[in-house]
């Protein structure tokens, strides 16, 4: 069986490992800077916690707790601060909540939250815990973690890379003292390490971010696009819209929703997230485009990722804020996105067919 | 302002907003008028230059042009140099990496100042003819 994003894998068909679970942490800023004094847990190099913005048209974080579900994890928490409910539940993470298989908490502190679910898996019978913290893209194979576990029957277990530590524990909850506050619990514990072997990219900034999208849109990892390949190396999700005289060049990613003006070039692995817009005659090169995001007339956007009136450009490190809203500026949401279902480059549209029987870009 | 001979170096603010550029230009004003104006900005300081700033670059590098001068950009901090990239002017600009080397620029011989007929290398031994006359 191959390494995939926290699953893909069937736990069904491991009787071994006994009752499951897991509660995928989706901190805010604020939470994880309180983390930063830890030495235990993970130290963010910014307030951003890119895992929860939609890139290739989900986040990180909506990925995980859906390949969790895939996996067959009999429970799945998702426990997130209120602050980033909003922007984090997208219509993915609606359809989660629906099931009724994802709570979702809403408290700016989600520690207390987590302790707490824990100690109901745990009254639930619930032997072993997956706690996994937004922030890095891990591909690897939770059956794995459970079952190292078990084998060196440890009361923790944490996943690391050659970088060192990631966020993610596999809990021995029959282990766990009573009344004890996780959060505390997984800093001072000693936990055995779990080398997770394969892909990971930790996306603490903007380079990574890039780098994961590159990846993606190559095939060098396997987080997909949610869209649909309209011809090799360029996706495109329903909504999208792609002016006549504007060109895309592969690799290249536009979200649902996301527009390109006359004139507009698009390339070298950018993607435009859902609801973007990029005005006439601007080229977007080496750059991701976040949800919401409008870039203005006749610029030239290059090693870049561009979020409201953020800039963070990757080739010096640097991030400001362009106070121009002829240049950047943030949009209303489009919620009718959700409800579409083709998207069109020029005349052509494209949209929930085959991508064989797809007519292909002419220009 | 600092003034380094005939080549004037301007300090350009911090935010380079409508605000400060009208302040900036009424420095400017009477520099840009003088005959051949030959004027460096030293953008170390700039943090955001907004679309009023851009157009104030290019307003004063149409006017020293007009009067026979140049406007050139030195010390470019790396969002000043993300922004005029952004907004296509970065190429329209002489840039240098410190405002001495772009004061030394203006006083470089042009090229077509040269002797046409002038040797384009130093003879390392001098007049080799009169060496073997001598000998």
């Amino acid at each position: 069986m191959g390494k995939s994003i926290f699953g893909f894998f069937d736990l069904k068909n491991r009787g071994s490992l006994g009752v499951v679970g897991a509660i995928v942490v989706g901190e805010s800023g604020e939470s994880k800077d309180a983390f930063a004094a830890s030495a235990a847990l993970p130290q963010p190099s910014s307030q951003r916690v890119f895992a929860r913005v939609e890139l290739l048209g989900r986040s990180v974080l909506d990925r995980t707790v859906d390949s969790l579900k895939a996996a067959g994890l009999p429970s799945v928490s998702l426990i997130t601060p209120d602050l980033i409910t909003q922007d984090l539940i997208t219509h993915e993470g609606r359809a989660h909540k629906r099931d009724g298989k994802v709570r979702s908490h809403d408290a700016c502190d989600v520690w207390p939250d987590v302790t707490q679910e824990t100690a109901t898996m745990r009254e639930q019978g619930v032997e072993a815990l997956l706690i996994a913290v937004a922030g890095p893209y891990v591909e690897f194979h939770p059956g794995d973690m459970f079952q190292f576990q078990r084998e060196q029957g440890v009361p923790i277990v944490r996943a690391c890379d050659d970088s060192g530590d990631l966020p993610i524990w596999v809990v021995a909850l029959q282990q766990l003292p009573d009344g004890v506050e996780v959060k505390s619990y997984l800093e001072a514990a000693n936990p055995a390490a779990f080398p997770a072997g394969g892909y990971v990219n930790r996306l603490e900034t903007a380079a990574e971010v890039r780098r994961l999208v590159c990846d993606s849109l190559t095939g060098q990892c396997r987080l997909r696009p949610a869209g649909f390949e309209v011809k090799p190396g360029i996706w495109i999700a329903p909504g999208a819209q792609v002016e006549r005289s504007a060109r895309v060049v592969a690799p290249a990613f536009l979200g649902s929703g996301a527009t390109v003006a006359d004139q507009c070039l698009i390339t070298r692995g950018t993607n435009l997230e859902a609801n973007s817009q990029v005005d006439y005659g601007t080229v977007v090169e080496d750059s991701s485009v976040l949800s919401n995001t409008y870039v203005g007339i006749g610029l030239d956007l290059s090693h870049s990722v561009v979020d409201g009136i953020e800039l963070m450009n990757t080739r010096y490190g640097i991030k400001f804020n362009v106070s121009d809203p002829a240049i950047l500026r943030r949009i209303q949401e489009n919620r009718s996105r959700f409800g579409a279902t083709r998207s069109s480059i020029g005349n052509v549209e494209v949209g929930a067919v085959p991508v064989s029987s797809q007519r292909t870009m002419r220009r | 302002m600092l003034a380094s001979g005939p080549v004037i170096v301007m300090q350009v603010p911090e935010q380079l907003n409508s605000e400060e550029v009208r302040n900036f230009l009424q420095e400017m004003g009477p520099l840009l008028e003088a005959n051949r104006p030959r004027i460096v900005f030293d953008c170390s300081q700039v943090r955001s230059i907004d679309g009023a700033g851009v157009e104030m670059l290019l307003d004063c590098l149409e006017e020293a042009l007009k009067r026979d001068g140049d406007l050139k950009l030195a010390a470019l901090s790396p969002e000043a140099e993300v922004m005029l990239e952004l907004t296509r002017v970065a190429r329209v600009f002489e840039t240098f990496s410190s405002s001495d080397e772009a004061v030394r620029s203006f006083n470089a011989i042009p090229a077509d100042a040269l002797a046409q007929d002038a040797p384009w290398y130093t003879p390392a031994f001098g007049n080799l003819g009169a060496l073997k006359q001598a000998s």
